[in-house]
């Protein structure tokens, strides 16, 4: 079972960084980086579960829950703030951050 | 077995939706709905305390913050004339891995051919958080106050 958890992965990590990769969009990068981090759990849950230390990976889990849910927090007060000062959430027109 | 490979392609298919959707309000709801497959996925897997952090707070609380952020930003500033080629051609790509993957990865992802272990009935996540791994604790209430403190600094009122 862990062998296709782990193709999974593979798949769900790809998914999350050719949206990080291709999108312009600030929101749509935030998406992929929690795709990425949803692969990131599953890895770490079949791993575990593989060697029979699922409660470490649990708790490595939780932690990283935590990481997350402020990372997405902090990223998306940026994209409000930035929308509400330059009128666009396109990351490729935050190029006057010096101004 | 059935149910678990179901549960894994209903969350790349969640996955993949998110990232393909045209509205930004569908891909939050997506992104939910992946979290949910992984909920049940970790409940499968013996790890019901990651089950429920994941529920309430990826699937709850960053769709939540997906959905408020979405309706706090205006239509025509999220609105990036990107082009829908590039993510309409994800399906294709990622077939084209899974096949490179099955083919030329066979040998390595058969090292991992074992079952699932239950863990220990006496092995608890509360013993392992609290005395093992302490300072994961102390990191996760550090990040908590510097998450506080960066959005009241982008939040804050200027005073006259």
């Amino acid at each position: 079972m862990p062998a296709i958890n782990l193709f999974f992965t593979a798949l769900l990590f790809l998914t999350g960084l050719y949206c990080m990769l291709v999108s312009r969009n600030m929101l749509r990068l935030l998406i992929g980086m929690e795709i990425l981090s949803k692969s990131c759990i599953l890895a770490f849950i079949s791993f575990g579960s593989q060697i029979g230390q699922t409660s470490t990976a649990q708790s490595i889990i939780i932690t990283i829950i935590v990481v997350e849910v402020v990372v997405i927090g902090v990223g998306l007060a940026l994209m409000v703030k930035t929308s509400s000062a330059t009128g666009t959430i396109d990351i490729w027109k935050l190029n006057k951050l010096k101004d | 077995m059935t149910s678990h490979i179901l549960l894994l392609c209903l969350l790349l298919l969640f996955s993949v939706m998110a990232v393909m959707a045209e509205e930004m309000l569908m891909s939050a709801v997506y992104l939910g709905a992946a979290s949910v497959a992984l909920t049940l996925l970790l409940y499968e897997m013996y790890a019901p305390w990651a089950a429920v952090f994941e529920l309430s707070v990826c699937a709850g609380l960053i769709t939540v913050l997906f959905i408020s952020a979405i309706s706090l930003v205006r239509q025509e500033e999220s609105f990036i004339a990107e082009p829908r080629l590039r993510f309409k051609l994800l399906p294709v790509w990622l077939f084209m891995a899974g096949i490179l993957l099955s083919t030329f990865g066979k040998k390595y992802l058969a090292a991992f051919q074992t079952d699932v272990i239950p863990p220990p009935q006496n092995e608890g996540v509360g013993l392992i958080l609290w005395h093992l791994r302490t300072t994961d604790i102390i990191g996760q209430l550090c990040m908590f106050l510097a998450g506080v403190l960066i959005i009241n600094s982008f939040f804050s009122r200027r005073k006259a």
